[in-house]
């Protein structure tokens, strides 16, 4: 995720730097270029430095999440390499940073690193001071964000008349803590935080968000007193001070302070220069207030806690704002902010915990209950209505007015931005993004069936993945299966959509492609007697309208009327289906539907086995049969089955445990779509401990080349108990029939999932389709092998049941 | 042979015969995997087999019920559940499933009886009732498979 969104990023910003909006690009290039060098977390935001000096308030400080999240990796990976220098080096960069705040004012966007001769030359002096600075530095980061209180704090004078001076001054001791943050990133985040809650007493004053603005000119002395034991800082500061040529000098375009505080750093450095303060009026400043930038935990319940960065004076409604963006795959897409509600819970229960209201002043609330500063482990609590809004709630409305200094780079950001994240300028600009949208999934069930599939299927997960990577393919995430039982059908749409979409694509011209759709129609409404569909003349199994009616036995239907007698016609009754793995004998074209599958039987009760036989016989695919669990493995490890219809409740050993045993061996000989990746996970895994009376060796698979991929497993189960279907599920199952089986809802299982596995053989399937549009004089003499074999194979087996 | 019209409605009008014993669309699935409907080579021997099947488990069932042995009767009863919901044999399949049930020392509705006495009456019960509806069934089955090949020599 991280790596995707820094690239993207990067392009984003290669691709801004060319628009004239100087601006903007350059920050934007800066995010990706200095983000290495940031911190990783809160100091990513608050150290970007922002050249918007012309438009502050639109191009604003924008640290999105991601921004903090992008330069977390490149630092780590640099830490990783110089463990202790580095903590130089980044100060370097930060300092690189200041640099960057001179060479702001100038336009031209020259990005080429190779500017870092003259930044390490600028930032020597700078250079220099930071690693000794770094302890105070920490300090003063603090004071970054309490900044204002601290000022208060250290010389509650109110007495210095500009109060654009008192700002001043604040904003310059938050420049100091940002080069000192640099340093910070080999330390950690938490490290950081830790330091910042180092400082309670500030913490206290802070609660005052509304004074701030006022309180903090004197704090200027105060905080330039703090930093002086640094003196490097000083230095440091005050060769940039030449703050009117700043915009002239070259252009340095890094740096480590979100745009936000430019004004900041800005006002912080020309107040320096003189040593009176108070004589520095003229610039106009944003309130402190809305420039200071602190970090706030926020998760949701059961979740992991993420930072938001919020500013000062942001009520609680920004801060749901924020979080929206924050969680912009999730939340972000289905609820507005007024829909969120952030819960606090206080330290050791001195309080109840409470639902904040959205007019309360965030940083102060957070003060005050948390003095010192907020914990991971305090995260405010993030709930959701329990409604969910069908559709992803774009935000395009302009943000909050307290934001405009926080808009982010996906303000601008280009459609490619959709399919990772779904900034809400994105959908400003481009309207488009939402058909885009990953939802993908839901919506094609959605839409197909009007149900949302509701059945987690575990079972279904490495089919999903198969789905997944498959770049061409449509990316389905089948993720829950359903039962086509005939009482219950929680989400059969969503499953059998899919299967239709899948069929559709994969097999543009196949016959079956119709007749897979009306399918699937039926089986999302099967309890409704299924629309009728079109009779698939091909077909010598009975036409989909009168099998809905007998799909549903719980009315006393008469047997539907059969147009031709059980015996379909000649022709199509001798052919076989060619298996997918043996393309060399065509498969009976004429009966376009199901795909060559092999099928083995897994069924202790001959009753239902025969029966079962019958059903596959007439579907003419290549099936074989079990009597128990121990035999069901036996026969599929000679390879080559697609389909296992697997009943539960088997002797010697249950379908649930051949069902586990063979996807342990699947594990082991890493049978699946994308074997070679799955090697590596599975050669380590610990299932080679299960297998205490089989050597690996045992378990290597003897024909492993008839593998092509996971065998499907639908399991028959007795009941309709969903806990039977979870459990068949859990074991590895794919699907489950309830029996008593009827031949409609076989028949799609068989469709269904064999068309999968044609899918997934993507070539077996190709080699069989050319056979079959090969003219009959190939089919003839190799369709009667072709029978014998399949008749003689699985009768004698049939015959051992009895 | 009739044309398949006749056939079918023929066909509605034998099954009625079965009452509730039978669940028509499944009986009738089984029925319409027959090859030909003047032999009926699929359904009737699996049908004759199955009561054939049916007779054994009562058997096994009537052990197990001496036995005490109730784990042993709700797998019977289980399998048996499974068979006779193959063919549609509703009345069959629903007294299995209370044997089944109560061999879990379970009501039929799922909760607890933890009384094996209970649960062995029951079964007793049950036993005897799918019996005599088996018995039932056979006899009308008989004479539904009879008719048919009655009805093509009449032909």
């Amino acid at each position: 995720m991280g790596d995707l969104r820094s690239k993207l990023r990067a392009k984003i910003s290669r691709r801004h730097s060319g628009i004239p909006l100087l601006t903007s690009s350059k920050s934007g290039s800066h995010s990706v270029e200095s983000s290495p060098s940031v911190e990783p977390s809160s100091p990513a935001s608050t150290n970007r430095v922002d050249f918007t000096e012309n438009a502050p308030g639109r191009h604003g400080s924008s640290h999105s999440p991601q921004a903090a999240e992008q330069p977390d990796g490149q630092l780590r990976q640099d830490t990783k390499k110089q463990p202790l220098p580095v903590s130089s080096e980044v100060s370097g960069a930060s300092s690189g940073g200041n640099g960057a705040v001179e060479g702001a004012g100038s336009a031209a966007a020259s990005q080429e690193p190779g500017s870092p001769s003259a930044a390490k030359a600028t930032n020597n002096n700078s250079l220099r001071p930071m690693p000794a600075s770094a302890g105070p530095g920490s300090n003063d980061v603090h004071g970054k964000d309490r900044r204002p209180p601290s000022a208060g704090e250290g010389s509650g004078d109110h007495q210095s008349p500009a109060d654009a001076g008192q700002q001043l001054s604040s904003p310059s001791s938050t420049t100091r803590p940002a080069p000192v943050d640099a340093p910070k990133p080999s330390v950690s985040t938490d490290a950081a935080r830790r330091i910042r809650l180092s400082d309670p007493p500030t913490s206290s004053n802070l609660s005052l968000p509304g004074s701030r603005p006022a309180a903090p000119g004197p704090s200027s002395s105060t905080l330039q007193e703090s930093v002086d034991p640094s003196s490097s800082t000083n230095i440091q500061l005050r060769p940039s001070n030449s703050t009117s040529h700043r915009p002239t000098t070259p252009p340095r375009r890094q740096s480590l302070l979100p745009n936000r505080q430019t004004t900041l750093i800005r006002t912080l450095l020309n107040a320096e220069q003189p040593d009176g303060l108070d004589q520095i009026t003229s610039e106009q400043l944003l309130p402190i207030s809305a420039m200071v930038t602190r970090k706030l935990w926020v998760k949701r319940p059961g979740g992991s806690a993420t930072l938001v960065t919020i500013s000062e004076d942001d009520l609680v409604d920004d801060v749901r704002e924020l979080i929206l963006r924050k969680y912009a795959n999730t939340l972000g897409r289905q609820f507005d902010a007024p829909d969120l509600t952030l819960r606090i819970v206080p330290r050791e229960g001195q309080r109840q915990e409470r639902v904040l209201g959205p007019e309360e002043p965030m940083a102060r609330t957070l003060d005050a209950y948390f003095p010192g500063g907020q914990q991971v482990d305090e995260a405010l609590l993030i709930d959701v209505p329990h409604r969910r809004t069908p559709r992803a709630s774009p935000r395009n409305g302009p943000p909050h007015a307290q934001h405009l200094t926080s808009v982010n780079y996906d303000d601008i950001r280009p459609l490619e931005g959709s399919t990772d994240y779904f900034g809400p300028g994105a959908v400003a600009h481009i309207p488009v993004t939402l058909a885009g949208a990953p939802n993908g999934t839901h919506a094609i069930s959605v839409l197909n069936t009007g149900q949302v599939p509701q059945i987690p299927s575990p079972g279904g997960t490495t089919r999903t993945r198969q789905y997944r990577d498959r770049p061409d393919r449509p990316r389905l995430g089948r993720q829950h299966t359903s039962s086509p039982t005939i009482l219950n059908v929680v989400g059969a749409g969503g499953h059998t959509a899919t299967i239709a979409v899948a069929t559709n694509h994969g097999m543009q011209q196949a016959s079956s492609d119709p007749r897979s759709r009306t399918h699937s129609n039926a089986s999302s409404e099967q309890a409704n007697a299924g629309p009728p569909a079109p009779p698939a003349p091909p077909l010598p199994t009975p036409p989909s309208q009168e099998s809905a009616a007998v799909s549903i036995p719980q009315t006393a239907t008469p047997p539907p009327p059969r147009p031709s007698s059980p015996r379909p016609t000649s022709a199509a009754r001798p052919k076989k289906k060619k298996p997918v793995e043996s393309p060399a004998l065509p498969a009976g074209m004429l009966n376009g539907g199901v795909p060559p599958i092999n099928v083995l039987i897994v069924e202790d009760n001959i009753i239902n086995l025969r029966l079962l036989e019958a059903f596959v016989k007439r579907l003419k695919v290549r099936w074989q049969t079990a009597m128990n669990g121990r035999e069901a493995v036996t026969k599929w490890r000679s390879g080559g089955f697609h389909l296992v219809l697997m009943d539960i409740q088997l002797p010697v050993m249950s379908g649930l445990e051949a069902t586990r045993e063979i996807r342990r061996l699947e594990r082991m000989n890493s049978i699946g779509a994308f074997s070679v990746t799955n090697n590596s996970s599975t050669t380590n895994g610990a299932e080679a401990d299960d297998s205490k009376t089989e050597m690996p060796e045992e378990d290597k698979l003897p024909n492993r080349e008839l593998f092509k991929s996971p065998v499907i497993i639908v399991a028959l189960t007795a009941s309709s108990l969903l806990s039977d279907r979870h459990e068949a599920l859990a074991a590895g199952c794919n699907d489950f029939l309830t029996k008593p089986v009827t031949y409609v809802w076989l028949e799609r299982k068989v469709m269904e999932w064999g068309c999968m596995q044609a899918l997934i053989d993507y070539d077996g399937w190709r080699k069989w389709k050319s056979y079959t549009s090969k003219p009959e004089i190939e089919d003839a003499p190799a369709k009667k092998g072709k029978t014998k074999k399949n008749r003689g194979a699985p009768n004698s087996s049939s015959s051992d049941g009895q | 042979m009739h044309p398949t019209e006749d056939r079918d409605s023929q066909e509605v009008d034998e099954m009625s015969d079965f009452g509730d014993h039978v669940d028509d669309a499944i009986f009738g699935q089984i029925l319409e995997m027959d090859e030909s409907e003047e032999e009926r080579d699929f359904s009737e021997p699996l049908v004759f087999n199955f009561f054939q099947q049916a007779l054994e488990t009562f058997e096994r069932m009537k052990e197990a019920l001496d036995n005490s042995d109730l784990e042993g009767l709700s797998s019977l009863g289980h399998f048996l559940k499974g068979s006779s919901a193959t063919l549609g044999f509703n009345k069959i399949r629903d007294s299995c499933q209370v044997i089944q049930q109560y061999g879990h020392k379970l009501t039929v509705d799922g909760t607890d009886e933890l009384d094996e006495k209970v649960c062995l009456e029951k079964i007793a019960d049950a036993l005897k009732k799918v019996k005599v509806d088996t018995e039932t069934l056979n006899k009308k089955m008989e004479i539904f498979f009879k008719r048919e090949k009655g009805d093509e020599k009449e032909e």
